[in-house]
């Protein structure tokens, strides 16, 4: 069950000139394409997985921690544990909604979780970074993802229409030749598919 | 940007006195109109323009008189400068309402995803039109489907190990998708254990009553032979198709008016599948709507209208995740559809 409340959840501290957001201050609103400007100007990735880190990962571990109120401590008592337990357990649905939720907060448009056969991708609508920001957006959901899977996970930018971006959740193995068929002008759907035949082969020539 | 320094001393006491309340709540700018309101606006400002363009006259008008006067150089320039500066002020505003109106445009872009919230199935041409961008031809097959001839008995191949489930949503499917009321064999068809679902492998025949047989009440219905057993009586009904189908948003991928492949949404009693969760705060935000009064689902802060969507132009593929839906309840909590997902 989704417990996000967004009474709350942000404060803004007019005397003191802060914004809180879910009681951690020293959030600065700024304008998204100055950001971008900023971020992308040199034209390195790691800056960008750094900023998208930076973003996602907490988002991450704020949905773990909401999720595990009320939950009973891990054996080993420790927050992270049951965290961990906590979104495991919790439907895709919530955990989806969750994620959302902390997006919204952040500004990062609307995002929302479909699930193709056994591929999970998320899509992120009204991004206010544009189709210029998608990589970014790509390095906050795979920190964020990561977070909350507790694995390595990946994400890619499967493509837009118009102002809905997907973004498609996969492992290290198989990001190299998701880009190359998208490179070549698959559509992303087919993609998916053949994914999913990809790894139906693979099964079956470990089997034999 | 300036303002009366009683006005900002009043809101800054008021910010002050609520410091302490215990939230801030969240604000988000409204729309200023929708765009219906606004292009009017934006044509009467051009109309004005054109009517107060130096040297120009109103079309129709009479010519205007001309009359000498004699007119200082200092007076010549005050008028240049008051001309340049009344075209400014004509560009601000125009320029004003031109971002507002892209503002306005910018909510209408959300309008489906308010449809997916909304659950209405009616909404299934606007989902149809999802699947098409993703196939193309699938545009084509659709409205194949809606024509006439294409109404009548329309036959589905599913494989035998396709269960109730299955049959129900792609009756379901076929229900939005032309806009008729079809039975499915789900709703005469009891459930099955999942032993006798797995079946031969060899398609069976789905008959769905032709627009005629389905106005006069007439159900045709051929479930997989082995894949039927007589309801019992302790059983309760399956919900009637109508009410399920108005419940579901539904995409539905139809390759051939002949091979009907489609799939509905799973709904919220857990069938799982494929999903789109569109929470309610993005879009309360971009109605302009307080996020903390945004619509939410029973028993939850954000609700999941749940969307299902195949990507597939082949049937065969769609066979594959209709494969998929059959067994969504193990894999329902996020790990494991995260561990699912990383094995790709």
């Amino acid at each position: 069950m989704g417990t996000f409340e967004p009474e709350g959840a942000v404060t803004f501290d007019m005397a003191f000139g802060h914004v809180h957001l879910d009681g951690a201050p020293h959030r600065v609103l700024v304008p998204a394409a100055t950001l971008l400007t900023l971020v992308t100007r040199g034209g390195g990735d790691e800056e960008l997985a750094e900023l998208g880190h930076a973003l996602g990962e907490p988002m991450g571990r704020r949905v773990g921690t909401r999720l595990a109120e009320g939950i009973e401590a891990a054996a080993d008592g420790s927050a992270a544990e049951r965290r961990r337990r906590a979104v495991r357990e919790a439907s895709f649905a919530d955990v989806a909604g969750e994620l959302a939720a902390e997006f919204a907060l952040a500004g990062l448009g609307a995002l929302s979780a479909e699930r193709w056969g056994r591929a999970v991708v998320w899509v992120l609508d009204q991004s206010p970074f544009g189709d210029d920001g998608d990589p970014l957006v790509a390095e906050v959901l795979q920190a964020a993802t990561t977070a909350l899977a507790d694995a390595p996970a990946r994400v890619v930018a499967l493509g837009r229409e118009g102002v809905r971006a997907r973004f498609l959740v996969v492992s290290g193995a198989s990001v190299e030749r998701v880009r190359a068929r998208l490179a070549e002008g698959k559509h992303w759907a087919h993609v998916v598919a053949e994914l999913h035949a990809d790894a139906g082969a693979d099964a079956s020539g470990a089997a034999s | 940007m300036t303002a009366p320094v009683e006005r900002l001393e009043h809101l800054l006491a008021r910010v002050v006195a609520r410091r302490d309340e215990p939230a801030t709540r969240l604000r988000i700018p409204r729309p200023t109109a929708p765009a219906a309101a606004m292009r009017p606006e934006t044509e009467e400002l051009a109309a004005e323009a054109a009517i107060d363009a130096p040297h120009g006259a109103r079309p129709g008008s009479e010519e205007p008189e001309v009359a000498e006067i004699e007119v200082s150089e200092a007076e010549l320039a005050e008028a240049e400068r008051t001309e340049a500066e009344l075209a400014e002020a004509e560009l601000t505003e125009a320029e004003r309402a031109e971002a507002e109106l892209t503002e306005a445009e910018r909510v209408e872009v959300v309008a489906p995803v308010e449809a997916y919230s909304a659950g209405v199935a009616d909404q299934a041409g606007a989902d149809l039109g999802d699947v098409a961008a993703l196939g193309g031809a699938a545009e084509e097959e659709e409205a194949d489907l809606r024509r006439p001839e294409a109404t009548d008995d329309v036959e589905i191949d599913l494989d035998d190990d396709a269960g109730p489930t299955v049959i129900r949503d792609v009756a379901s499917a076929v229900a939005a998708a032309t806009g008729e009321q079809v039975l499915s064999a789900a709703s005469s068809a009891p459930p099955v254990d999942e032993d006798e679902e797995a079946g031969s492998g060899e398609p069976s025949t789905q008959r769905l009553p032709s627009r005629e047989a389905a106005r006069a009440g007439a159900t045709e219905v051929r479930p997989p032979s082995s894949a039927v057993e007589p309801q019992r009586e302790d059983e309760p009904d399956a919900p009637a198709l109508d009410e399920t189908t108005r419940k579901r948003p539904v995409v539905a991928d139809v390759p051939s008016p002949e091979r009907v492949s489609a799939v509905t949404a799973a709904s919220a009693a857990g069938e799982g599948g494929p999903a789109v969760f569109v929470p309610p705060a993005p879009e309360a935000a971009l109605r302009g709507d307080d996020v903390a009064s945004a619509p939410t689902a029973a028993g939850s802060s954000l609700p999941g209208p749940v969307v299902v969507a195949i990507p597939s132009r082949d049937g065969r593929a769609v066979a594959d995740f209709l494969t998929e839906l059959e067994t969504p309840r193990s894999a329902s909590s996020f790990g494991a559809v995260m561990d699912a997902s990383l094995e790709l």
